[in-house]
C-alpha cells in the first residue's frame, strides 16, 4: 500500500515538474467553441481533451497538471518554513531552557489555542490573497506543532548519556544541540511533517476554493472545484477530476505518513 | 483544582488577547480603513472628520486600548457592508453554526464509534480492513469535494435533499454529513487502536474468565477506557470543525459564522472579521477549558495540581 502510494506521489511530482512539457494544451487557453466538452470516453468527447474541457473551453487535464505545481509548491515551502522555524526554536527552548523556553512555550500555547484554518484565513485577510501570502500564512501558522514536538523530544534526549559524554569532552553547546540531540529527536518530526504536508495541501485548496488563495487565471485544484459548482447538473467532470486528483494525492501522503509512523515511532498518536 | 482553573483561565485570557491583537492589527496593516468608507467626492476635511470620528487620529496605543475596551463590551463597530453593528451579526449567525457543528459531531460519533469498536474487536478481519479503509478515506477527502459530490448525488441526480439554504431540517443533512467525515474518521481510528490496546489488559481477561459475554466486556470494560482519547480528539477537532464549517457553510449557503467571515473578508468588511475572530477564539478557548474539566470527570486518576 505504501509502495503504491509512494509511486503515485512520485508520479504527481513528476507531472508537476513536467507540466509545461506534457500538458496537451496551455492551461489558460480558452476555446469557447469547446466549452463543457465531456471526457474523451463519453459521447461528445474529444481525444484532444482527455478529461474534457471546462466552462471556458480550457483543457481540464492540463489545468490539473498545472494545478499540481501550485499544490506541491505551496505545501513544500509552507511545511519547510513551519518546520525550520518550529524545529530551530524548539531546539533552543528545549536545550537551553530558561526564559527563552518560557516565552516560546507560552507563544506556542497561545497559537495552538486558535484553530489553524481560522488563523490562516485571518492572516490572509490581513495580507491579501496570492501565492506568496498563502505560503507565508500557512508557514507562519504551522510552526507551533513542530516547536512543541521538538522541545519535548530535546528535553528527553538532552539527558542521555552520550550527550553527557559529549559535554564532558568539551563539545560546544551549539554543536551538541545540532549534531547530537537533534538527529536523535527527529523521527516523530518526520512523521509530523508528512501529515502536515497533507493538511497544507487541503488548506491551500480550501483557500483557493474560497477565492482567498492563489488567484485566477492561475489554475489551482481548489479554484477548479469552486468553478465547477455552477455546472454540477450538466457537467460533472468539472468537479470529478480535480477533486479526485486532490483526494488521491492527500490519501497517498497520509498512507505514506501512516507507514512512516509505523516504521519510525509506533507509539506516536497523530 | 481552583489554582489550576485560575492558571488555565489566565492562559485562555492571554490567548484571546493575542488573537484580538492580531484582529486589531489586521485593520491597521491592511491599509487606511477610511479609504473604504468614503466616496471619491470626499474632501480632505471630510476624510479628517471620519478619521476623528473613528478615533484614528489617536496614537496607536490609545487606539489599541480603546479597541480592547470596546471589544470587551461587544462593540466592534459597524459592518461596512450591512451598515449594522458587527457583533449582533455574529450572534445572529452563531446558532446556525452551532447546530451544524453539533449535528456533524453526532453523526461522527454515531458512525465512528461503532466502526472503531467493530474494527478493534475483530482486528485483522475483513470488517477491520473495511473500517480502516473508510477511516483513511474520510481523513483524506477534502470537505469541499465531499460536499460537491453529495450535492451532485443527492440533490442534483436523486433530488432527495436540497442543496442550498437552511429553511428546514432537511437542509441540514448534506452539510452535516460533509462536516462529519473528518471527525468520524478520527474517532474510528482512535477508538480502534484504543480497543485493540485495552483488550490486552488483565481486567479484560478477568472479565472474560468470569464468563461475561463478548459484547458486555466490550461495552462495560473496554469502551469506558477509550473515552478519554475520544474526548481529547473531539476537543482538538473542535478547531478543525470550525475551520471545516467555514468551507462547508460556503458550499451549502448555510447562514452561519463561517460564511459570514468569508463574505466579510471578500468585501473587506473588517469590523465583522474582527468580531468573528474574537468570538470564535473565545468559543474555542472556552471549549478547551471545558474539555479539561470533563477529563477529570471521566478519569478519576487525573487530578489537577
Amino acid at each position: 500500500m505504501a509502495a503504491l502510494a509512494t509511486a503515485f506521489l512520485a508520479l504527481v511530482v513528476l507531472a508537476a515538474v513536467a507540466a509545461p512539457v506534457v500538458s496537451p494544451h496551455p492551461p489558460t487557453r480558452q476555446q469557447i467553441a469547446r466549452r463543457l466538452t465531456p471526457p474523451a470516453w463519453m459521447p461528445g468527447g474529444s481525444p484532444e481533451h482527455l478529461l474534457g474541457a471546462d466552462q471556458l473551453g480550457r483543457d481540464i487535464a492540463s489545468r490539473i497538471l498545472f494545478g499540481a505545481r501550485i499544490s506541491l509548491t505551496v505545501a513544500a515551502l509552507a511545511v519547510g518554513i513551519a518546520a525550520a522555524t518550529g524545529v530551530s526554536l524548539g531546539v533552543v527552548a528545549g536545550y537551553y531552557g530558561a526564559w527563552a523556553d518560557r516565552v516560546l512555550t507560552r507563544l506556542a500555547d497561545i497559537q495552538l489555542a486558535f484553530p489553524l484554518t481560522l488563523l490562516v484565513i485571518t492572516l490572509i485577510a490581513i495580507l491579501g490573497p496570492g501565492l506568496v501570502n498563502v505560503v507565508a500564512a500557512l508557514g507562519l501558522g504551522g510552526w507551533a506543532a513542530y516547536f512543541r514536538m521538538t522541545r519535548a523530544q530535546v528535553l528527553m534526549v538532552r539527558e542521555m548519556e552520550y550527550v553527557m559524554a559529549a559535554r564532558c569532552l568539551g563539545v560546544p553547546d551549539a554543536r551538541i544541540a545540532w549534531r547530537h540531540v537533534l538527529p536523535n529527536a527527529i523521527s516523530p518530526l518526520i512523521v509530523l511533517a508528512s501529515f502536515s504536508v497533507a493538511q497544507v495541501i487541503i488548506l491551500e485548496s480550501a483557500l483557493s476554493f474560497l477565492g482567498l488563495g492563489v488567484q485566477p487565471p492561475t489554475p489551482t485544484w481548489g479554484g477548479m472545484l469552486a468553478d465547477s459548482r455552477d455546472y454540477l447538473a450538466i457537467a460533472w467532470w468539472l468537479a470529478a477530476s480535480p477533486g479526485l486528483a486532490l483526494t488521491l494525492t492527500v490519501l497517498a501522503i497520509n498512507l505514506v505518513g501512516d507507514w512512516l509512523r509505523d516504521r519510525l515511532d509506533p507509539r506516536l498518536v497523530l | 483544582m481552583l489554582a489550576y482553573l485560575g492558571r488555565r483561565a489566565a492562559d485562555a485570557l492571554l490567548a484571546v488577547l493575542g488573537v484580538s491583537t492580531i484582529a486589531f492589527l489586521a485593520i491597521r496593516l491592511s491599509g487606511d480603513p477610511v479609504a473604504l468608507l468614503i466616496t471619491e467626492y470626499a474632501t480632505p476635511e471630510d476624510v479628517e472628520r471620519v478619521r476623528r470620528a473613528l478615533g484614528l487620529d489617536l496614537p496607536l496605543w490609545q487606539q489599541y486600548l480603546r479597541f480592547l475596551a470596546d471589544a470587551l463590551r461587544g462593540n466592534f463597530g459597524e459592518s461596512l457592508r450591512f451598515l449594522k453593528p458587527a457583533a449582533p451579526l455574529v450572534y445572529g449567525a452563531l446558532p446556525a453554526t452551532v447546530l451544524l457543528a453539533a449535528a456533524a459531531l453526532v453523526v461522527a460519533l454515531l458512525v465512528g464509534l461503532p466502526l472503531g469498536v467493530l474494527a478493534g474487536a475483530r482486528r485483522g478481519s475483513l470488517a477491520d480492513g473495511a473500517a480502516v479503509a473508510v477511516a483513511t478515506l474520510g481523513q483524506s477527502i477534502p470537505y469541499f469535494w465531499l460536499g460537491i459530490l453529495l450535492i451532485m448525488v443527492f440533490a442534483v441526480h436523486l433530488r432527495w435533499l436540497p442543496a442550498f439554504g437552511s429553511e428546514t431540517l432537511r437542509h441540514l443533512v448534506l452539510p452535516a454529513l460533509t462536516l462529519a467525515a473528518t471527525p468520524m474518521a478520527r474517532i474510528a481510528r482512535i477508538v480502534r487502536s484504543g480497543i485493540v490496546e485495552v483488550l490486552t489488559h488483565d481486567y479484560v481477561r478477568t472479565a472474560r474468565a468470569k464468563g461475561l459475554r463478548h459484547a458486555r466486556v466490550l461495552i462495560h470494560h473496554a469502551l469506558p477506557n477509550v473515552a478519554i482519547p475520544v474526548v481529547t480528539i473531539l476537543a482538538l477537532d473542535f478547531g478543525t470543525l470550525l475551520g471545516g464549517a467555514v468551507v462547508t457553510e460556503t458550499i451549502f449557503a448555510w447562514p452561519g459564522v463561517g460564511r459570514l467571515v468569508v463574505q466579510a473578508i471578500q468585501s473587506r468588511d473588517y469590523p465583522v472579521v474582527q468580531a468573528v475572530v474574537f468570538y470564535l477564539a473565545m468559543a474555542f478557548v472556552g471549549i478547551n477549558l471545558l474539555m479539561d474539566l470533563i477529563y477529570a470527570r471521566l478519569d478519576p486518576r487525573i487530578r489537577y495540581q
